[in-house]
């Protein structure tokens, strides 16, 4: 952030005199006080109430009464004491707050007594002596009162695990002087029916107040935005398209903010659906009847590629061969994929009674089959969908006593490799029964979507794995996107 | 069997009931869960321990009890019906399945003469689950059986003998039938000995059961084995039950009318002591139609006292006169008196003339006051010692003489008691005696000691054995450690002495090459055999029998059964199939059969003179590979019958199917495992080619081609008495040992002679 | 052929301790020895019982139901005779054995005077007094969750010595008995680990699945060990009857397992990793069935040093 120095036209003495006081007053006003500036110029009194709203932006309003007003008020002929009280009424000088008297008009006998009352009045005041009006100075120190509190922009910033996180960048110190600039990149994606909002705030203690807001529809991308400090209480954006007012309240645009970063449909996207075929025919034919339903949904995504991989469970008898977890189908298009999952179903399941395991089934098998086949053609951003209620085997002997997978295939591992090497995103729909914590592998294979074998959100689910067709707005700029 | 409901008569019973299982998850044995109020839980305990059988698994079985109660003063018996192994669908904890047992105890009374059967009780109550109606309908009045089988007699008469009778080969056969046999055997005996009959659908063979009629895959040695669908011989030396089935076979009166008479003897009678001549009585009673009975002084009380570890109920034992006497018939005699028969006999001379003078002279006395007349002339006479004496077959007559004299009142008898006591009459004659009166019939100089005697005999035994052991030891003493002692029996510690056997083989004509066969395997097996035919055998002495017929031979143990089905084989290429049976009738070309053929008379009959040619059958095949022979006869199946010969179904009627079966008996157990191993091999060879010209060289090269000579596991004779060394090393020369053992024999039999032990220890049963 | 002299064995354990289970073992775990003993029926019963029971344990997959009724089995022991130095010709040697398996309930302390516990209590002792042979066998699962091993122990041990006592046949103040105390249940991840954190174990070189074994010496440490965790800790009492009642050099103690460990199909040998052999049955699921084929541990060697005892003793029943 640079700042420059501050252009000025050439200061006359007295006016830079006035100015400096002024400055001074201003800025010593705090947020609760009060700045009255009494001008006695030769048509009568103007009194500047001069005041800092939450944002600590100072605000002046201007009241002038003629002389003949002030006279009408006592009547014409009786000078004195009316006339005084008259005066002070006019100038309205609030007693505890800070005040500075100027008098504008050199040669006025009414002015100079007025003044002399206002002095008396507040001796402390400064007293100034200019020749031309105070008005156009006051506007000028107003507008170029260095900041009392921060400026930032609101943005959001995505996390690791793709839930995006609400945050604010500074963008003008405190003390920073109208005219200073800030450039910084910003990332934006499409912003819903307003556009991406621009939303300035000041720190009022741990509470963001919205100072301005200004959106535009902005094509998704990244931009290098500069923001400019015209004066207090405003900042103008530039490297953007022209920015227009948004009615939005500061509740309308958080409630604005999605979950997670919908993860832009760049690619066309494989979405690999791993169901488990053991255990009761119904629950089989359900679960394929669930992939069925997810892979309809996006039939309409264009380039879409799904993979089917079905599981059973491990043998444990000599004499009987352990089924392999079978790869029904590789980057398929969706109507293919939807025949392949009605021959699943048609076969209903695959391992049943002795000697399969009846408490778990071959899910780090599957796992390490995706991996192998992921290993073989990385394209485009994978997501797994697993639909299964049956945890997997341990590669060890554990206190859980279910026999350790016969391959020792380790599922912890082989999931994190997948995160990691593939950046594959974890959907699951589980069969779990309320009573007890979610087991530790449905929370990872459920990371990204985790929906309830019954009550099935598809729209939720299909978000989730980045696969939908209609991303979620987003709000705000973002930053630190990779 | 089932009648129109119409007809079916029912009777309404109380009964008492208790569930046997354990808790979902206990880890303690099976126990009673819950009872009826009727009996206490120790009688349901006791009983449900006492019957144990052993059938573990998820058959369901069916175990029939009894069990007498006092109950007020006043005894009640029930007859206990069990059905077992019931899958109650928990697990205890150790994961192992539990099951229900259900125990009714139906009243004797209530059930007693309306003829009501163990399978109408299992029908009244299997069904009941949890539910408990106060009182249960049982079918009554079972119906009656037309005809019963060999084997349901055999059972019957062999409960006769006091012993337990178990039924085996019946694997295969579903639960309720073997329930009904239980019935049919139950129908074959007086009902009252259902109130102390215990029986079960299936044992463990080797639990201590104290099942008296069971089902098992083997019998333990100790009770009577009978064969499922085959009859069992009644050993010999049990009279009463050699005389129950002689009855039961040759009854007057229908079986329906026999069995419903039966049924009506209700009062309890047990199995054991005069149980069974009672039971002789009362089925002679039925067994002789009814019209012609007069009244004769039955048979006094008998009192059947029963110890208490026969399996009674523990609180008391029951007295029962058996009911009214039964009568027997008085068959119209010829008017000549008895008197003058008996002189008549008395000159008897030639033995001709003996023996039929004395069946004349028991058909007479076929009257109770003919009978009283003639144990008197016993008396006079001693029993015609003088007369008989003369007779080959003495023996014979003095047991036949006894019979009819004393048949019929045999206790209680003074004449009988004074001819047991007095010198002179003969020792047959005496034996017989006492085989009716159910004493143990042992060898006659047993019999002649008073019961305390018995205590002399085990101590003189034991000083005759030591002595001959103090003898061996110390002629091995003077004669040199190196000689080495023969075993003695018994106290040689744990080494084996192989003793090789002398087996004998017997086997029919035709199946001679068998016979050679096994004969080689023992010579193999080294053992000394050799093939002789000798007729029946004591089924002690180790021996192996080949035959077709294994009825005779209850007791042998089966090694092998091989079937064999000869066809008519032709030559098609020279006789068209339709053309076969005219040329066999033209009787024009040779048929060609093996050595031993069997049916040639059936096929002379059939097709006149046909020419039969005799040859090995191993010829025969050659012949036919060489296709020099039109028409063969050759066991059914062979490879070599390739076209052009081909089977004709023609003779297939005529020739009988042969079964040989090989049994064998008192061979050691390791010598049967073996034979048994190789019968497969034996069969398959017996079926193809049974033997060319010399069959014994044939036989021993195929016996030493599947079970080579084996070096017997040790020297024949004199082994060496092994002995196992001591941990701290030292051999104890066993000659000091045996010598040691034999004086210590010596001094109890000293001690044996002198001091009258306790308590003679009451034999298991 | 000579009545060969038969020693009594009885089994002695609390219900579900594993003697019916141990007795099938004894054929499959005779084959899995290399030397020449092996065990056959003396009579058609005995033998049926041998081929079933294995068959049971091998092919059909699935543990003995609960005995009900007290099973005496007729074997005999056939093996190499003693290789003494002078000893010329080899003679086999062979030890009758007659085996006596009662249910668990007949060991039960009788609740009451049921007239059942008393008769059961009779056929039991019938046999104890006639046996010289015991294979008292400690269930360490069932103690750690019931704690009744004790219960088991001190009423039919009175008993047993009351009549002993009765009948004179006192050894120098102690029963005659020979005693293999059995530890079963060796195949349980509990157990196993027990004795491995005691650092008891002691692998057998020559043993080509390299089993974990521990060794007779120290198998008396683990039997005090997993008795520390009894349920109702009693069972440090049952180390002191035994020591009461028997002669120390008539007592041995042996770690058991009737179905020992699983092997890794393709070497062979023992996996730390995956070596529990029990595999729970789809159609029930509360049952656990055999898995692999069976190994048992320790199962034939009690029975041979009973054996040996016995025989040594030239005590014959």
């Amino acid at each position: 952030m640079t700042t420059e120095s501050e252009a000025h036209p050439v200061p006359n003495p007295d006016d830079d005199l006035l100015r400096k006081a002024l400055a001074k007053a201003v800025a010593g006003l705090t947020g609760s006080g009060r700045l009255d500036v009494v001008e006695v110029a030769a048509d009568g009194v103007t009194s500047f109430k001069i005041i800092r709203d939450d944002h600590g932006v100072p605000r002046g309003r201007r009241w002038h009464t003629q002389w003949i007003d002030l006279a009408q008020e006592h009547g014409a002929q009786e000078h004195g004491a009316q006339e005084r009280g008259a005066v002070l009424r006019a100038a309205d000088i609030d007693p505890d707050g800070d005040a500075v008297l100027v008098f504008s008009s050199p040669g006025g006998s009414r002015a100079e007594q007025a003044f002399e009352w206002l002095r008396s009045a507040r001796p402390d005041a400064p007293a100034l002596r200019v020749d031309d009006s105070v008005a156009t100075v006051v506007t000028e120190v107003l507008r170029t009162d260095p900041l009392t509190r921060s400026y930032d922009l609101v943005v959001l910033r995505p996390r690791t695990d793709g839930s995006l996180e609400l945050a604010t960048v500074p963008l003008f110190p405190v003390q920073a002087r109208p005219g200073a600039t800030t450039t910084l990149p910003l990332h934006c994606e499409r912003g819903g029916p307003n556009g991406t909002a621009f939303a300035v705030v000041t720190w009022q203690g741990h509470e963001p107040l919205l100072l301005s807001v200004e959106s535009a529809a902005l094509p998704p991308g990244s931009y290098e935005v500069t923001a400019e400090l015209r004066r207090p209480g405003r900042v103008r954006f530039s490297g953007l398209p022209p920015l227009s007012a948004d009615p939005r309240g500061w509740a309308a645009l958080i409630a604005e903010v999605p979950p997670r970063l919908p993860l832009r449909p760049s690619g066309a996207g494989h979405l690999i659906c791993a169901i488990e075929v053991c255990g009761v025919e119904e629950k089989v034919a359900e679960r394929v009847g669930r992939a069925r339903q997810v892979v309809s949904t996006l039939s309409n995504r264009p380039g879409l590629a799904v993979s089917v991989v079905a599981y059973g469970a491990h043998s444990f008898d000599r004499s009987v061969k352990d089924p392999r977890v079978e790869v029904r189908a590789w980057r398929v298009d969706v109507a293919t994929a939807q025949g392949v999952l009605d021959e699943l179903e048609d076969r209903g399941p695959i391992t049943a009674g002795y000697p399969y395991h009846p408490h778990a089934a071959q899910l780090e098998d599957m796992l390490a089959t995706v991996d192998r086949r992921l290993a073989a053609d990385p394209a485009s951003p994978v997501a797994l969908l697993t639909i299964g209620d049956r945890p997997p085997h341990p590669p060890r002997i554990d206190s859980s006593r279910v026999l350790p997978c016969p391959h020792r295939h380790d599922w912890r591992a082989t999931v994190t490799r997948l995160e990691q090497t593939w950046n594959v995103v974890f959907g699951a729909v589980v069969d779990h029964q309320a009573g007890g914590p979610l087991p530790r592998v449905w929370q990872r294979l459920g990371s990204a979507a985790l929906a309830n074998f019954d009550a099935l959100d598809i729209r939720g689910l299909t978000s989730g794995l980045g696969l939908t067709s209609d991303p979620v707005p987003v709000p705000f700029p973002l930053i630190d996107v990779e | 069997m089932t009648e129109s409901p119409a007809t079916v008569h029912h009777v309404t019973v109380d009964y008492e009931w208790a569930l046997e299982g354990k808790p979902p998850g206990s880890y303690n044995d099976y126990e009673v869960l819950e009872h009826s109020g009727g009996l206490g839980l120790e009688i349901f305990d006791e009983i449900r321990s006492r019957y144990t059988t052993g059938a573990t698994g998820d058959q369901p079985q069916v175990t029939i009890a009894f069990v007498g109660t006092r109950q007020g003063g006043q005894k009640l018996y029930y007859i206990v019906l069990a059905l077992q192994n019931e899958w109650s669908g928990h697990r205890d904890g150790t994961n192992r399945k539990i099951y229900y047992t259900r125990w009714f105890y139906v009243p004797y009374d209530q059930i007693a003469g309306h003829r009501v059967s163990y399978e109408a009780l299992y029908d009244a109550f299997k069904d009941l689950g949890d539910e408990r109606p106060p009182r249960v309908a049982v079918r009554a009045d079972a119906n009656l059986p037309s005809e019963t089988f060999e084997d349901a007699i055999s059972a019957a008469g062999l409960l006769m003998t006091g012993e337990p009778v178990c039924v085996v080969g019946a694997e295969q056969v579903p639960m309720v039938k073997r329930l009904r046999f239980i019935d049919e055997v139950a129908s074959l005996l007086p009902y009252g000995m259902r109130a102390r009959l215990a029986a079960a659908t299936w044992v463990s063979a080797t639990a201590g059961h104290r099942i008296r009629l069971s089902f098992a895959p083997h019998a333990p040695d100790g009770t009577h084995k009978v064969v499922w669908a085959r009859g069992a011989p009644i050993p010999p030396a049990e009279r009463t039950a050699t005389a129950y089935v002689e009855q039961l076979t040759h009854r007057r009166v229908p079986l329906e009318e026999l069995v419903e008479r039966l049924a009506q003897k209700t009062t309890e009678l047990p199995f054991r002591d005069k149980g069974p001549h009672i039971a002789l009585v009362l089925l002679g009673e039925c067994a002789v139609p009814a019209a012609k009975n007069h009244a004769v002084a039955g048979p006094s009380s008998a009192d059947a006292d029963e110890p208490a570890a026969g399996g009674d109920a523990p609180t008391q034992i029951l007295e029962s006169p058996p009911k009214g006497a039964g009568q027997t018939v008085a068959m119209p005699r010829p008017p000549t008196t008895l008197g003058g028969l008996i002189i008549s006999f008395r000159k008897a001379v030639d033995p001709a003339e003996i023996s039929e003078g004395l069946r004349v002279l028991l058909a007479a006395a076929d009257t109770d006051e003919g009978r009283r007349q003639l144990q008197k002339a016993l008396r006079t006479w001693d029993c015609f010692e003088a007369v008989i004496r003369r007779h080959p077959s003495a023996d014979r007559l003095y047991e036949e003489l006894a019979e009819a004299a004393f048949a019929h009142d045999i206790y209680q008898n003074e004449i009988a008691d004074e001819l047991l006591r007095t010198r002179a009459i003969p020792k047959p004659f005496k034996a017989a005696l006492r085989a009716m009166r159910g004493e143990d019939p042992g060898p006659g100089w047993k019999r002649m000691l008073p019961r305390k005697g018995k205590r002399h005999i085990y101590g003189g035994s034991a000083l005759v054995v030591g002595g001959v052991l103090l003898m061996i030891t110390s002629l091995n003493f003077f004669s040199g450690p190196d000689l080495p002692v023969a075993p003695p029996a018994g106290s040689a510690p744990a080494g084996v002495a192989f003793v090789p056997q002398q087996v004998v083989i017997q086997a029919d004509e035709p199946d001679q090459y068998l016979a050679h066969v096994y004969a080689q395997l023992l010579r193999n097996l080294g053992h000394r055999a050799d093939v002789q035919d000798v007729g029946p055998l004591d089924p002690a002495r180790p021996q192996i029998v080949i035959t077709t017929d294994s009825a005779p031979y209850p007791r042998h143990e089966p090694l092998m059964t091989a079937q064999s089905k000869s066809t008519l084989v032709f030559d098609a290429d020279e006789i068209p199939a339709d053309r076969v049976e005219s040329v066999l009738k033209e009787a024009k070309l040779t048929v060609e059969v093996g050595t031993d053929f069997p049916d040639e008379a059936k096929l002379k009959a059939e097709f006149g003179e046909l020419p039969l040619k005799r040859k090995p059958i191993s010829q025969i095949v050659e012949d036919i590979k060489g296709g020099e022979v039109a028409l063969a006869i050759l066991p059914s199946g062979r490879a070599e019958i390739a076209p052009p010969y081909q089977e004709s179904p023609l003779l297939d009627g005529l020739l009988p199917p042969r079964t040989v079966q090989v049994l064998s008996s008192g061979l050691p157990a390791g010598t049967e495992a073996n034979l048994e191993g190789v019968a497969e091999r034996v069969a398959e060879k017996w079926r193809t080619d049974p033997g060319g010209a010399d069959q014994p060289e044939t036989a021993a090269k195929f016996a030493d081609s599947i079970m080579p000579a084996v070096e017997p596991p040790s020297t024949p004779p004199a082994t060496p008495v092994t002995t196992i060394k001591d941990a701290d090393g030292f051999t104890v020369p066993t000659g000091v040992l045996v010598f040691v053992g034999a004086v210590l024999i010596l001094i109890i039999g000293v001690v044996a002679l002198v001091w009258s032990p306790a308590r003679v220890p009451d034999e298991p049963w | 052929m000579a009545e060969t002299p038969r020693h009594h064995i009885a089994m002695w354990g609390a219900p579900g301790s594993g003697k019916t289970t141990l007795l099938a073992a004894l054929s499959v775990a005779l084959n899995r020895r290399d030397d020449d003993w092996k065990i056959v029926g003396q009579n058609p019963e005995s033998s049926a019982y041998l081929t079933d029971m294995t068959s049971a344990l091998t092919s059909g997959k699935e543990f003995p139901e609960a005995s009900t009724a007290l099973e005496t089995y007729q074997w005999a022991l056939i093996g190499p005779g003693p290789t003494g130095l002078f000893r010329r010709q080899r003679t086999s040697t062979m030890i009758g054995l007659t085996m006596v398996d009662a249910p668990g309930g007949h060991f039960a302390p009788s609740k009451g005077r049921t007239g059942g516990a008393e008769e059961r209590q009779e056929e039991l002792m019938a046999n104890l007094t006639q046996s010289r042979g015991i294979v008292f066998l400690f269930d360490p699962i069932r103690e750690f969750e019931v704690g009744d091993a004790y219960d088991h122990l001190h009423g039919p041990l009175n008993r047993l010595a009351e009549k002993m006592l009765e009948a004179d046949q006192f050894e120098n103040g102690k029963l005659p008995h020979n005693i293999a105390v059995c530890i079963t249940k060796f195949d349980d991840p509990r157990v196993l680990q027990t004795a491995q954190k005691q650092r008891l174990l002691s692998p057998d070189l020559d043993d080509k699945h390299q089993f974990p074994r521990v060794a007779v010496e120290d198998a008396r440490e683990l039997f005090r060990e997993l008795s520390r965790v009894s349920a109702t800790g009693s069972a440090e009492m049952v180390m002191n009857a035994l020591d009461k009642f028997f002669h120390r050099d008539r007592i041995r103690f042996y770690v058991t397992s009737s179905i020992g460990f699983y092997l890794d199909q393709q070497t062979e040998t023992f996996d730390w990793n995956d070596y529990l052999n029990l595999v729970p049955d789809e159609a029930d699921k509360a049952a656990l069935r055999i898995r692999g084929p069976v190994y048992p541990i320790n199962v034939v060697e009690p029975m041979l040093w009973l054996g040996e005892c016995l025989a040594k003793q030239g005590r014959s029943r």
